[in-house]
């Protein structure tokens, strides 16, 4: 009921809208002066008398000549100040919009008025530049809006990535900033074009005796004596080059789009064969990275905070920290997209904290990519071989050996968006090490992936690490992938480093509790030192349990907190020949395939996480029961709690 | 022009102000754009709904039957409409055949015709506004609403409704400020029975050269408009403030 009643008013509407338009069809090839309906049909007159007259040529001649010139004068002056809106903030940006479309607002009557009286004392009234610079003046603002809407769309990453790849900013401009905004130039110009071919008001006003444009002869013929057909010719005219234009658009477009899908040569298809690791570069070795002092603050908050960190050559590093914490702040410093507030930054020994991103010669991987989405993917791996000018055969040579180094030997022709999401990390992968960069940053690159894609992209770049001998620089949040691909990882809270080290020493010898809690699971004890036994120490349990622990470097009545991991805890039966056994109640039986997790709540209403191997004949506990949980005295690790109130 | 408004005497704006013909020309106009704004919107939102549900190959067929009229010139339609509405035309003969009427009626050269020909002029705008909005609702949040028992009708005015709302302030608004300029039309299809601010204008221009009072008409009519555009502005941003969206 509902749905018929909307498809009645939407045809209804469609008709209001359709009728009139195929109803001027025959009317042009009517035979009468006098237009009835039906029309009786059939004759080219009308025809004859538009294209065959001297008046009406020379107004189609007149309007054709304004409307390419405010064309090309809406789009020289519309383009820039789109694009300077879209990507810079100033005093002053808001009012300079509003001036650029109000000839929106304003009526075009009014505009034709101001404009006839300018021009009028310049003695202009009448030419084709006066008609053509009133037409851009309308003309700009579509310009701008388009401009601006294809901006938005076109991510501040690409021009970012276009300058870590070494693109200097007019290379940036020329190769990714300018195509990519080139759809919204056309739309703004199409639409000028066509407003001023069909403009009458201005022409009313500037015509004068000279320039009498096309529209202007149409309004002059429909006062003048009633009803002339030749009209309808002139509009059936243009109905038939719409659709003429629009069937070539589609036809250019289903043609781009079968050649974006041609496979490649037989040649690269033998060559894809030849295995992940074939192509063994000579890349000189990655340099090393320092940061001193690193600072960063956005206004009140303080993002990073004097980051210390040294990253070896050839080493794989990762910044490891949950969200907002202040690791792609870092990298982005790295990179030079963001200016350090304090502090600095040495590769390879030298200063580069005020280099801008494309001198620096770091390759970087983003977190969606960041492929440019207007080439195809030998066109972006080209593309920092290309800015630094590198010859024709050697860019083949290189972009060639970049895609067989990530196994995409015949994808070259396709465009971004014809691959799944894992070959166009790949992508970007091989884009960042073409050109032999010293250092590689990346920023989650694996964190869109789906889990199974992402372990083994973890494993291949692992592999290409340990091939290439390059410096990496990597960033997640992800602490399995960290300590899966890692040599030393630093991890990262609050903008502080907390500490740096291999995967076992943060694991095995955590600085503070937010690395025990942040690196794998721990139970926590707060407590305080009773008593002191030699090389252990007793110590007292916030909920009232004593619990043995080793004791180095600690007093009586020190506050500090035990760490104990799940692993190393057992559940037991009795207590018998336990230095440390806690009565407590099992809660929750959790099973995980190869580790059973037990949660246990003692009579101190502390909580103990237990994992126990799932090994054959384990029998895990029944919830509800009472048990015993015990660990050896090595197996706690005491933390002072200063800096552990993470 | 501005500048001419001004300094001309005596004052133009004197004359605006006391002779109540241009008020009344001002009631017009405001009339005028309203009763086409609201049309627009009745005709124009079905089928924007119809286009946002519609698969992605249909919505595109819609769509291009939407602009046609943006193929041809202004002009050219206007006169198509002519030729239709008049005393022999289409639109008659098909009301004498159905009995409808006993004699051709008057249906163009009046007001009838301007809001016609402005409507044909302005519903596509409208459409494609609606349509800007709507395409980015949720189809997701309609399947919801069902799934949680609403019918259709009930999915569309409590959850669609509701959502397509910054579309129909949009459109409205550029409606309502295009309708206020308006010239060609009213002039080809009013005939010179309807005058809104416009026309009245280009008249005292032409006619009688009052270039002083047309600008200070021309002023009057500016800063109606963006009155229009700083109140609309106000209201809606009170909308959102209250948690309408």
């Amino acid at each position: 009921m509902w749905r018929t009643a909307v498809a009645g008013a939407t045809a209804l509407s469609l008709m209001f809208l359709i009728l009139p338009i195929a109803a001027l069809i025959p009317m042009s090839f009517s035979t009468q002066h006098f237009l009835a309906w039906p029309p009786a049909l059939f004759s080219l007159q009308w025809y004859r008398a538009f294209l065959g007259d001297r008046d009406w040529m020379d107004s189609l001649g007149v309007s054709l000549r304004v409307a390419v010139l405010a064309t090309v004068l809406a789009c020289a002056l519309g383009t820039p100040a789109g694009i300077g809106l879209a990507r810079h903030r100033f005093p002053g940006r808001d009012l300079l919009y509003s001036l650029i479309v109000a000839p929106v607002i304003v009526p075009v009557l009014i505009i034709a008025i101001s404009a006839y009286l300018m021009f009028a004392s310049l003695h202009l009234v009448g030419t084709i530049s006066a008609l053509a610079l009133t037409h851009s003046v309308l003309g700009v603002p579509f310009v701008v809006i388009n401009v601006l809407a294809v901006m938005r769309t076109v991510d501040v990453q690409l021009e970012l990535a276009a300058r870590n790849l070494g693109a200097t900013p007019w290379q940036t401009f020329r190769r990714v900033t300018a195509p990519l905004v080139r759809a919204g130039i056309l739309v703004g110009a199409l639409l000028v074009f066509i407003t001023s071919l069909d403009e009458a008001v201005v022409a009313l006003f500037l015509s004068g005796k000279n320039a009498i444009t096309l529209p202007r002869m149409m309004w002059d013929s429909i006062m003048r004596d009633e009803l002339n057909p030749t009209v309808t010719a002139i509009a059936s005219l243009q109905i038939g080059l719409v659709v003429a234009g629009m069937l070539g658009m589609e036809i250019a477009r289903g043609r781009r789009a079968r050649r974006a899908e041609r496979p490649a040569g037989p040649e690269a298809v033998r060559a894809a064969g030849e295995g992940f690791l074939y192509a063994a570069s000579a890349a000189p070795a990655g340099a090393g990275l320092r940061l001193v002092n690193l600072t960063k603050q956005f206004g009140a908050v303080r993002a990073v905070d004097r980051a210390s960190l040294e990253v070896r050559p050839a080493e794989f590093l990762t910044l490891l920290g949950p969200s907002g914490s202040g690791k792609t702040t870092i990298l982005n410093m790295v990179a030079g997209f963001e200016t350090p507030t304090e502090g600095e930054i040495l590769l390879g020994g030298v200063d580069v904290t005020r280099q801008p991103p494309d001198r620096r010669g770091m390759g970087m991987v983003f977190q969606n990519y960041a492929l440019f989405p207007h080439m195809t993917v030998l066109e972006n791996i080209a593309f920092p071989l290309r800015v630094r000018r590198m010859r024709g055969g050697e860019v083949e040579a290189r972009v060639g050996e970049a895609l067989r180094l990530v196994r995409l030997d015949r994808y070259g022709a396709r465009y971004p968006r014809q691959l799944s999401g894992g070959e166009q990390q790949r992508v970007a992968l091989a884009r960042a090490l073409v050109f032999n960069p010293r250092l590689l940053l990346m920023d989650e690159p694996l964190a869109a992936l789906d889990k199974h894609l992402r372990e083994n992209m973890q494993i291949e770049l692992r592999r290409l690490h340990e091939h290439l001998n390059i410096t990496i620089l990597f960033v997640t949040h992800d602490q399995t992938e960290a300590m899966t691909m890692s040599d030393r990882i630093a991890v990262i809270n609050r903008g502080r480093i907390e500490q740096v080290g291999t995967p076992a020493e943060l694991y095995e010898t955590p600085a503070n509790a937010f690395i025990a809690g942040f690196i794998g699971e721990s139970n926590f004890l707060e407590g305080t030192v009773a008593s002191l036994n030699g090389r252990e120490a007793v110590v007292r349990s916030a909920g009232g349990l004593h619990v043995t622990v080793p004791a180095p470097g600690i007093a009586v009545g020190d506050r500090l907190r035990v760490v104990i991991r799940p692993e190393s805890v057992r559940v037991l039966a009795d207590a018998a020949g336990h230095a440390n056994a806690v009565p407590a109640q099992v809660e929750e039986v959790i099973y995980l395939g190869d580790v059973i997790k037990v949660v246990v709540r003692a009579a101190s209403e502390e909580t103990f996480v237990v994992k126990q191997p799932n090994r054959k004949g384990m029998r895990a506990p029944e919830p509800g029961s009472r048990v015993f949980v015990a660990w050896a005295v090595e197996d706690a690790r005491v933390l002072v709690p200063d800096s552990a109130d993470g | 022009m501005l500048l001419l408004s001004f300094t001309q005497h005596p004052s133009p704006y004197h004359e605006l102000w006391t002779a109540p013909n241009y008020r009344h020309v001002f009631a017009v106009t405001f009339q005028i754009s309203l009763s086409v704004t609201a049309a627009c919107l009745a005709l124009g939102y079905p089928v924007a709904y119809t286009l946002s549900l519609a698969p992605a190959r249909r919505a595109n067929l819609l769509l291009i039957a939407v602009v046609t009229p943006f193929w041809i010139s202004l002009l050219a339609r206007n006169f198509t409409w002519l030729v239709l509405l008049q005393r022999g035309g289409a639109v008659n003969q098909l009301l004498l055949a159905l009995h409808l009427v006993r004699a051709p009626v008057p249906l163009v050269y009046n007001w009838l015709g301007m809001y016609i020909g402005m409507v044909f002029a302005l519903l596509p705008i409208m459409i494609l506004s609606l349509y800007a909005v709507m395409r980015g609702i949720d189809p997701t949040l309609i399947r919801a609403a069902r799934n949680l028992g609403a019918s259709d009708w009930h999915a569309f005015r409590r959850v669609f409704f509701p959502l397509s709302l910054p579309g129909v302030a949009a459109g409205c608004l550029m409606m309502f400020v295009i309708g206020l300029g308006f010239y060609i039309t009213p002039a080809l299809m009013g005939g010179g029975n309807v005058t809104p601010v416009s026309m009245v204008i280009e008249a005292l221009i032409h006619l009688t050269g009052d270039w002083g009072l047309a600008s200070a008409l021309a002023f009057v009519l500016i800063v109606a408009t963006v009155l229009v555009l700083v109140v609309y502005n106000r209201v809606l941003s009170l909308d959102r403030i209250a948690g309408a969206r």
